[in-house]
């Protein structure tokens, strides 16, 4: 966790990290939580995206690294958490407490769709010209959400 | 600068009130007792968002750590917005009794003011007044004789930054870092500044606190709603006679307050500032209370000369501008509901383009990582649907989109 903190990144990206129990048999290690219908007991701690996982269902994911700080910016991984107004990014989300999640719903999956639209807008370059055609994360995942043309523009020139 | 002065009257915060007399009332209370009479005077949080004041205090009085912090957030960016200068010229008093208080229910042994970096003439007055305090050892070790009752403040002069009203964004710059909002949870209450817990509060949050101290928190609910109790100040702009700040008890209607101040041939009402909605004539019956319309106290007034799609035009360049620039939603969407307008503005728009920026502004408000990219659309979206007849029928010489 030190050297998390020493990292150059921006201070408010730096990990948040509540020490995962060594025994999560132990009382107060584990909590029950409901995840898309299904409940699971996940250790304390531990984030929603790393419960995803664990659990087969998929996230996509764009920013989060594991040799990086957590900084919870691209909001493409954002899940539903019950009894909350907004929507939650699962990557910087530590599971302290009994909630529900829903991974899939229409908000979620329109708020997912409006991040690529969004990303793809300050994208320069075509894809057919690309050097990283169909070895690219942002492309599959437009793919993935359907996503098959620019909704909002397109830059012709690099900005920076 | 000369400071001027000027007397003012209103059912709770204007009211009578003698320097130091909500501190010796709480030597004698225990801190249940201080949370008791706070939840049931329903106190909620006037920095906008209205989360209750007693509920938070009570989640950082119950937290364990060696070191707390209380942070008075007087960091007002919000455009059309004085009330909190005002406050702090005319009743410092009431600030910082607020803050003893706050201090001493929560536990914590240090009050921070975040001071708006605009406000740095008010500096010299607010330090000479915290040293007259810690004269009448109203501040300090063992306040008034009470034993173990220790607590100072310091002010903290802010950066500039319109984001930095944002709880987690201010604790980042009062630690020295850029000014950008941090994941929540964990929440302040727990993990604050310095990683201790802290509690931000609005100074006229502190305000009132000292006053319901003082007299009962079923004194203080008998004022306003039922859902939203007390009263508010309101700082008035725009197109009226008597521009001000007013305190007015929630639940009054936006056509009494425009007749109040003033207001002639009014066509609009912003609510709550760049980042609020805003309301056409049709809608001035609504009440301003949180069940009906949340502000944070900023009224703007617009009257028949405006054109608003400028209106528009500003509060967006605004947010563009201040983005803090970490979020896809807040950095990027921004910047496309501008071109919307910009191409509302030059008629080179279609129906079905608008409509998806709606979409997207819909999505920013529940997508963004933290409370300005989630009501920067607010005013996009109200003013795009209230006046919608003006600004695609006449604005554009009647072309209705191509």
């Amino acid at each position: 966790m030190e050297d998390k903190m020493k990292l150059r990144a921006p201070v408010s990206q730096k990990a948040h990290v509540i020490p995962i129990p060594e025994h999560p048999e132990y009382i107060g290690g584990s909590i029950s939580i409901q995840l898309n219908e299904k409940k699971v007991t996940v250790p304390f701690g531990i984030t929603i995206l790393e419960t995803c996982q664990q659990n087969q269902i998929h996230i996509p994911t764009l920013c989060h690294h594991k040799d990086l700080c957590v900084a919870g910016v691209c909001r493409v991984c954002v899940v539903e958490v019950e009894g909350m107004r907004t929507l939650q990014a699962s990557c910087a989300f530590p599971i302290t407490a009994p909630i529900k999640i829903k991974t899939t719903s229409s908000s979620v999956r329109r708020a997912r769709k409006h991040v690529i639209d969004l990303l793809l807008s300050e994208h320069c370059g075509e894809c057919y010209s690309c050097f990283r055609n169909n070895n690219c994360e942002l492309q599959s995942l437009a793919k993935e959400y359907g996503i098959d043309h620019y909704n909002f523009g397109h830059i012709e020139k690099p900005r920076y | 600068m000369e400071l001027t002065k000027q007397k003012r009257t209103g059912p709770v915060i204007f009211s009578e009130y003698k320097r130091g007399d909500a501190i010796k009332k709480i030597i004698t209370m225990t801190r249940e007792d201080i949370l008791f009479e706070l939840k049931e005077s329903k106190l909620k949080g006037r920095g906008g968002a209205g989360f209750p004041t007693s509920t938070k205090w009570m989640l950082t009085a119950a937290s364990k750590s060696d070191e707390k912090f209380l942070v008075c957030n007087a960091d007002e960016g919000e455009p059309g917005t004085f009330k909190d200068r005002v406050l702090l010229i005319e009743y410092p008093e009431l600030v910082f009794d607020g803050m003893v208080v706050g201090g001493y229910t929560i536990g914590a042994g240090h009050g921070i003011l975040y001071l708006r970096g605009e406000y740095e003439y008010l500096l010299k007055s607010l330090q000479d007044y915290l040293e007259q305090m810690r004269k009448d050892n109203l501040l300090g070790k063992n306040i008034l004789g009470k034993e173990g009752f220790n607590f100072d403040i310091s002010i903290f002069l802010g950066s500039g930054a319109y984001v930095c009203g944002e709880e987690t964004a201010l604790i980042e710059s009062l630690e020295g870092n850029r000014g950008e909002p941090r994941n929540r949870p964990p929440y302040p209450i727990s993990t604050g500044y310095l990683g201790k817990p802290t509690s931000v509060n609005n100074v006229e949050t502190l305000c009132a606190v000292a006053h319901i101290v003082l007299r009962g928190g079923e004194w203080f609910s008998k004022v306003g709603t039922d859902k939203s109790s007390g009263s508010k100040l309101f700082s008035v702009s725009g197109d009226c006679e008597k521009p001000g700040v007013y305190e007015l008890p929630w639940g009054t209607k936006v056509s009494e307050l425009l007749e109040l101040v003033g207001a002639k041939n009014t066509k609009a009402v912003q609510i709550g500032g760049a980042s609020g909605v805003c309301i056409p004539k049709s809608q001035f019956t609504r009440t301003l209370a949180y069940e009906d319309v949340a502000t944070g106290g900023s009224i703007m007034i617009f009257n028949e000369s405006r054109n608003m799609l400028h209106v528009l035009k500003n509060f967006m360049e605004f947010f563009v501008d201040e983005s803090c620039g970490q979020c896809t939603p807040c950095r990027i969407g921004n910047v496309k509901l501008l071109e919307g307008v910009e191409m509302i503005e030059s008629g080179n728009y279609t129906f079905a383009h608008i409509n998806k920026l709606k979409e997207l502004g819909k999505t920013m408000q529940v997508a963004s990582k933290c409370g300005l990219g989630q009501s920067s659309p607010n005013s996009f979206i109200s003013i795009l649907e209230n006046f919608n007849d003006e600004i695609f029928n006449s604005a554009n010489g009647g072309r209705n989109g191509r």
